[in-house]
């Protein structure tokens, strides 16, 4: 479906505009240079990591993924590598590699079991799974160093064979650069670790596993030796992040360009003003009306579009390229509250659905937009993706973690 | 009693090796579009908590699995699971609660560009909806030809 006329000489003026002025709307210093991108890199300081989002590694064409470089170490050692298009994920925790984007030479010691059995680990996504061997690094995130840390190494040879009850988990296989969009995910969200008090009481399928001989079985595992968010292991900066992203015209950008800042009102670079504070339940989640219906809501870097549900629009047709978002005749100017889980913040927030499939073929080289809307999984899921952090500073609280504003887990902007 | 073309429940001795050996991990091998029987063969062998529901157009069984995640299985009256619905912690071993349909699950997710937010296939015999994050993962998936025609999709959570 093409877009209006109209709305193309707007988004047109839109982008002379931007070009023209060199200077973008949102809470950071915005640009929008003639190749399209917009924002530029952040100021140097030992607790800001930049974000791009450009499409990802050759060959992966994400869209609306931000990405960061990570260095991860030998533990103890200078051996390190840095490893560039991590996914930023505020949506889970932990870090986690493609092995294959590792140089051989970088020596990762196993991480084990309270037995000495070298563990594994199945990461599971919504729409498949991610197995891999669990290892031990230095990971350092901006100047700041999170040491001997566990981390997954995903399609680790170690553990050549995904057991059956992590590859039931869901239907694709994300074990490569290509399944994951990305050489690694940075899970930077509101949980110390990854599985939790869940994985130290009992053996869970599709979470941690021993593969002794006969193979690989779900295995009890303790806190401490659980895939941990690297942020919370820092020595400062450790109780949560905030994730800045520019402004965008509603055509979308090439390239946009922002920050991803370590601590919260820990220096002086990271303080939460007087950013709205919304309380998360021990799932990770608050509330969002829209349309007069209450859901469950979270805020996710991780996912590429704003998810809701509202039959009224239309999805894009099943056989476009972008069969998962939705495709209204005219752009959307719509509104939902936002409301804190313990009945806390209440909070309206605009944000408007364009037509994905007119947006990403009216520019097929752009990467980020503030527009992408699609529809939940069931009538009682908000997902605040990507769009929803353009020309915002979002914070994410860790759970425990005290902040100025209380300890975590929240999130503010 | 089984319509040939559809995929069905084996029943617990039915299962597949691998299925039993996760037993007490996962005690789950009811299948989408199976009869209620393994359900309750389910509950003897896996020692976990299961509360059913019953209603006059369908009956719900809820098993709460190891990691805390609640999974309803929807039996129509002529006994067929026409749909399970999950929520909670872990993600559910899908190939167990699918069953034959897992392969149709594949089938059609390959055929979607990679995705980064939910998870949804609409197929003439397969709908499912994947939601949530980490610690936080909610779904149902149902085959259309079975649900009861007095039954609205709305009822599924």
């Amino acid at each position: 479906m093409a877009m209006p006329i109209l709305g193309r000489i707007a988004a047109l003026a839109a982008l002379l505009a931007l070009a023209g002025c060199g200077s973008g709307g949102g809470g950071s210093d915005s640009s929008a240079g003639g190749d399209g991108t917009v924002g530029v890199a952040p100021a140097f300081a030992p607790n800001v990591l930049a974000i791009t989002i450009d499409g990802g590694p050759p060959g992966v064409n994400a869209v609306n993924v931000p990405y960061v470089n990570v260095t991860v170490c030998s533990p103890g050692t200078t051996q390190c590598q840095t490893v560039d298009h991590v996914l930023v994920d505020t949506g889970s925790a932990g870090l986690r590699i493609v092995a294959s984007v590792l140089n051989s030479s970088l020596l990762l010691p196993p991480q084990t079991d309270d037995n000495g059995n070298n563990l594994a680990e199945c990461a599971v996504f919504l729409d498949g799974f991610s197995w891999g061997a669990v290892r031990i690094a230095d990971v350092v995130l901006a100047s700041q160093t999170a040491g001997s840390i566990p981390i997954q190494l995903i399609g680790d040879p170690a553990f050549p064979t995904v057991p059956a009850s992590c590859s039931g988990t869901g239907p694709k296989a994300k074990n490569t650069v290509q399944g994951l969009s990305a050489n690694g995910i940075l899970g930077v969200g509101p949980f110390l670790q990854d599985c939790g008090a869940a994985c130290a009481r009992t053996a869970i399928v599709g979470t941690y596993y021993i593969c002794p001989q006969g193979g690989c079985q779900p295995v009890v595992t303790s806190l401490a030796r659980q895939v941990p968010n690297p942020v919370a292991r820092l020595p400062v900066d450790n109780n949560g992040v905030i994730i800045e992203l520019p402004a965008l015209p509603a055509s979308g950008a090439s390239r946009a360009i922002g920050a991803l800042t370590l601590g919260i009102g820990t220096a002086g670079n990271n303080a939460l003003g007087s950013a709205a504070k919304f309380d998360l339940d021990r799932t990770g989640n608050f509330r969002t009306t829209y349309n007069g219906r209450t859901s469950t809501a979270f805020v996710d870097s991780g996912s590429n579009g704003l998810f809701f549900s509202d039959p009224g629009i239309p999805t894009c047709s099943a056989t476009s390229p972008t069969p998962s978002f939705y495709c209204p005749p005219a752009t959307l100017a719509l509104s939902a509250t936002m409301q804190g889980a313990a009945n806390g913040q209440t909070q309206g927030v605009s944000f408007s659905v364009a037509n994905a499939t007119a947006l990403i073929s009216n520019a097929p080289t752009f990467k980020a937009f503030n527009n992408l809307g699609g529809p939940s999984a069931g009538s009682t899921s908000f997902d605040w993706g990507i769009p929803f952090f353009f020309g915002r500073r979002i914070f994410t609280a860790i759970e425990g973690q005290s902040t100025p504003a209380g300890a975590g887990p929240y999130i503010a902007f | 009693m089984h319509d040939a073309s559809k995929p069905y429940l084996r029943d617990i001795y039915g299962c597949p090796l691998s299925i039993l050996l996760l037993l007490t991990a996962f005690p789950v091998c009811a299948e989408l579009g199976g009869d209620a029987g393994s359900v309750e063969a389910d509950r003897v062998h896996m020692n976990a908590e299961v509360r059913m529901q019953r209603a006059t157009k369908f009956s719900v069984h809820e098993l709460q699995t190891p990691g805390g995640t609640t999974i309803r299985e929807y039996v129509a009256p002529t006994g067929r699971v026409f749909a399970v619905a999950w929520t909670g912690p872990q993600m559910p071993d899908l190939q167990q609660l699918f069953g034959g349909y897992f392969e149709s699950l594949k089938k059609a997710a390959s055929r979607k560009p990679s995705e980064r937010g939910p998870l949804r296939i609409d197929e003439p015999t397969l709908v499912v909806d994947s939601g949530g994050h980490m610690r936080a993962f909610h779904g149902r998936a149902y085959d259309p030809r079975l649900v009861p025609a007095d039954v609205s999709i709305d009822e599924i959570q």
